[in-house]
C-alpha cells in the first residue's frame, strides 16, 4: 500500500498564451504510517501537487497511484479514491457552512452512506484526539475561537478515516501553541498509521517531525529523501525560498570557516561538536 | 520632566467603544530619545492598541500619555505629536497614496505647507537614507513589497519625526525584504532615531535595546534586552524561544563564547571562528 508519485507534470491553461508549467517531472511516495513534509517557495507548485493526490486535477504527463489504483478524470474508483485520500485546504475553516458543529462532522459519512450511530462513536474518539469538549457538537462553527474552527475543520475530514491525510499549509495564521498542538496532533494520526502529507513552507518547523521531505524548486524535484540528507543536499546551493534554521545556517558557517563540526539543526549535537573542536585545539 | 524622555506613560487604560474589557490596562512606562524598544506579545495582547497611543491615533481612557513633555489628550499639540512621531504600518499598499514615488514621498511636507526647495531636499533626504533613490521617479506599483514598505517609511521620514513607530512592519515581508527594512532602521537609530518596533518573530527583539513584554493588555515586562535573555524571564512569560538563543544559552553556559555576543547566528559563528582558530 502506498500513494505513488511518478513523474507528474502539470500544465495550466495548456495550449494557450497563459501556458504555465507548475509541475516538472516531480516524483515521491508516502506509506501509511509515514509523515512527508512537502516545502518550497511561494509558485513552486505545492498546491497544485496537492490537488493532485486526490483528484482533483489529473496529470497533464506522469501517474499519480493511491493503492494500486491509478487516477485519471472519471475513473470508476475515484470515489473511493477519494475517501481514501483526506484533502485539507489552506484555511480549512474557510469551508465550514453547517449551523451545529454537529452537521459539520456529520456531512461526509452521511454522504457516505456510514451508519449514524458508526459515525457518531467515531466523532466522539476524534473529538477526544482534538482534545475538544463533546458540548461543541451543538455549537455554531462560526461562534467558535479561531483555533476551534480549524480543529472542527480538520476532523470533519478525519471522521472519514482517510488512510492518507494531505494538509495545505496547516499551521497558517495560529500562533505558536497552536502549532505545536497541531503538529502533536498529526503525529498522533502517524503513529496510527495514517500517511501524512504536509505543505509548508516553512522547513524549520517539519525537519523534527517528518520521515522523508520533498522540496520543490519552480516546480522541480529539488530534493528528496529523509530530512539529514535532504539538508546535505541543499547544504551548497540551498533552494530557493527556504530558510534554514539558525543552528543549521550556524553549523553550515563553522564548517564553511573549517571547523569540523557536524550539519545539524539540533542545538545539543552542535555545542557537543563544539566541545570537541575547542578541546582538541593544539593549545 | 527630565527632557531626555519622549515617552511618559502612566496607568494607561484604553478600551475601544462598545467593549468593557479594556484592550490594554495599568501601562506605566517611560522610553528615552535615542531608544529601541521592541513591543512583542500574543495575537491580541494589546500591542497595536499602545503603539497608536503613543501618537495620539488613540487617546487614553484613563491615565496620561506625554509625548515630549505633551498630554496627547490636548487636541492643540496632537497634530504635532503627530509630525514628531510617524507610523509604519504591517500592509504598505494601505498607505502609498501617489502614483509616483517622489510624490509619495513630497506628500507629507507638502500638507505641511513647506516651501518648495525645503520639500525637494526633504524628499531627496528620505530616498537616499532608504536607498530609494534610483526609484524616484518610477511608478510606486512597480516596487516590490520590501520597497514599497521602505518608500512607506522614506513617507514618515519626510516629515523628519522624532521617532518612528512600526506596526508588524515586516511581517508581509520575504527575508530579503525584511534585512532591507532593517538596516535602513539600524542606520537610523545610529544617527539618534527613536525607534518602537512592534513585532511576534521573537528574533526581531535582538535589534532593540529595550523589550516591553505585553500579555492579555498588560505590561509583563518592560527593560533592557540583556535582562529578558538572561535566566528564564523568555519562557516564564511564555514566548517561545527561538533555537538561536537556546543555543546561546548552552554556548555561554559553557564558556564558549563571549559574554557579549548577541544571540544571532553569524554573531555567535563569528565569535566561535575567532576564539577556535586563534
Amino acid at each position: 500500500m502506498s500513494l505513488e508519485v511518478c513523474n507528474v507534470s502539470y500544465t495550466y491553461h495548456k495550449d494557450t498564451p497563459l501556458e504555465t508549467k507548475s509541475l516538472n517531472d516531480v516524483s515521491f511516495h508516502v506509506e501509511p504510517g509515514e509523515w512527508v513534509a512537502v516545502v518550497g517557495h511561494t509558485g513552486s507548485g505545492k498546491t497544485t501537487l496537492a490537488q493532485m493526490l486526490n483528484g482533483l486535477i489529473f496529470p497533464s504527463s506522469g501517474e499519480v497511484i493511491v493503492d494500486g489504483l491509478k487516477l485519471y478524470p472519471k475513473a470508476p474508483h475515484l470515489k473511493s479514491v477519494r475517501r481514501k485520500v483526506g484533502l485539507a485546504f489552506q484555511y480549512p475553516e474557510h469551508q465550514l457552512f453547517a449551523e451545529t458543529v454537529l452537521d459539520e462532522l456529520m456531512f461526509a459519512p452521511r454522504n457516505f452512506g456510514m451508519p449514524e450511530d458508526e459515525a457518531m462513536a467515531h466523532i466522539k474518539k476524534i473529538l477526544k484526539a482534538f482534545e475538544l469538549d463533546e458540548k461543541i457538537l451543538l455549537k455554531n462553527p462560526f461562534d467558535l475561537s479561531g483555533g476551534q474552527k480549524r480543529k472542527v475543520a480538520l476532523a470533519s475530514i478525519v471522521v472519514m478515516k482517510p488512510v492518507y491525510l494531505v494538509l495545505d499549509e496547516p499551521t497558517a495564521g495560529l500562533d505558536w501553541k497552536g502549532q505545536e498542538m497541531l503538529l502533536s496532533m498529526l503525529k498522533t494520526f502517524k503513529d496510527n498509521g495514517t500517511g501524512i502529507i504536509q505543505i509548508t513552507h516553512d522547513i524549520e518547523m517539519v525537519l523534527d517531525n517528518c520521515d522523508k521531505l520533498l522540496v520543490l524548486e519552480d516546480g522541480r524535484r529539488r530534493s528528496w529523501g529523509p530530512p539529514a540528507h535532504v539538508v546535505e543536499e541543499l547544504a551548497d546551493r540551498p533552494a530557493k525560498g527556504l530558510v534554514f534554521p539558525d543552528v543549521l545556517e550556524m553549523s553550515l558557517s563553522l564548517r564553511r570557516a573549517g571547523l569540523n563540526v557536524s550539519l545539524t539543526w539540533s542545538e545539543e549535537k552542535l555545542v557537543k561538536d563544539i566541545e570537541k573542536e575547542v578541546f582538541s585545539c593544539p593549545s | 520632566m527630565a527632557e531626555d524622555k519622549i515617552f511618559s506613560l502612566r496607568d494607561v487604560a484604553f478600551s475601544y467603544p462598545g467593549n468593557d474589557e479594556p484592550a490594554i490596562s495599568g501601562i506605566t512606562m517611560d522610553i528615552n530619545v535615542g531608544w529601541w524598544v521592541a513591543i512583542v506579545g500574543d495575537n491580541g495582547s494589546g500591542k497595536s492598541t499602545l503603539a497608536k497611543l503613543l501618537n495620539a491615533l488613540l487617546i487614553p481612557t484613563r491615565g496620561v500619555c506625554f509625548v515630549l513633555g505633551r498630554d496627547t489628550k490636548d487636541l492643540d499639540v496632537q497634530w504635532d505629536i503627530r509630525r514628531d512621531v510617524c507610523m509604519v504600518f504591517q500592509n504598505p499598499e494601505n498607505q502609498i497614496v501617489a502614483s509616483v514615488v517622489e510624490e509619495e514621498v513630497a506628500f507629507g511636507p507638502e500638507n505641511l505647507g513647506l516651501p518648495s526647495q525645503d520639500i525637494v531636499s526633504r524628499v531627496r533626504w528620505a530616498l537616499e537614507v532608504t536607498g530609494l533613490s534610483e526609484f524616484a521617479k518610477k511608478p510606486t506599483y512597480a516596487l516590490s513589497g520590501g520597497q514599497k514598505q521602505r518608500l512607506a517609511l522614506a513617507g514618515a521620514l519626510a516629515m523628519r519625526p522624532k521617532c518612528i513607530v512600526l506596526d508588524e512592519a515586516t511581517s508581509m515581508l520575504d527575508p530579503e525584504g525584511r534585512k532591507e527594512l532593517t538596516d535602513v532602521l539600524k542606520k537610523l537609530h545610529n544617527e539618534g532615531m527613536t525607534v518602537v518596533t512592534i513585532t511576534h518573530r521573537t528574533e526581531e527583539l535582538l535589534l532593540s535595546d529595550h523589550v516591553a513584554v505585553l500579555s492579555k493588555g498588560r505590561l509583563a515586562f518592560y527593560g533592557k534586552l540583556d535582562e529578558l535573555l538572561s535566566g528564564s524571564t523568555l519562557s516564564k512569560l511564555g514566548i517561545k524561544e527561538p533555537s538561536s538563543f537556546r543555543l546561546w544559552r548552552l554556548l555561554k553556559n559553557k564558556g564558549l563564547i563571549d559574554g557579549n555576543v548577541l544571540p544571532r547566528a553569524e554573531d555567535m559563528a563569528e565569535n566561535l571562528v575567532e576564539k577556535i582558530c586563534l
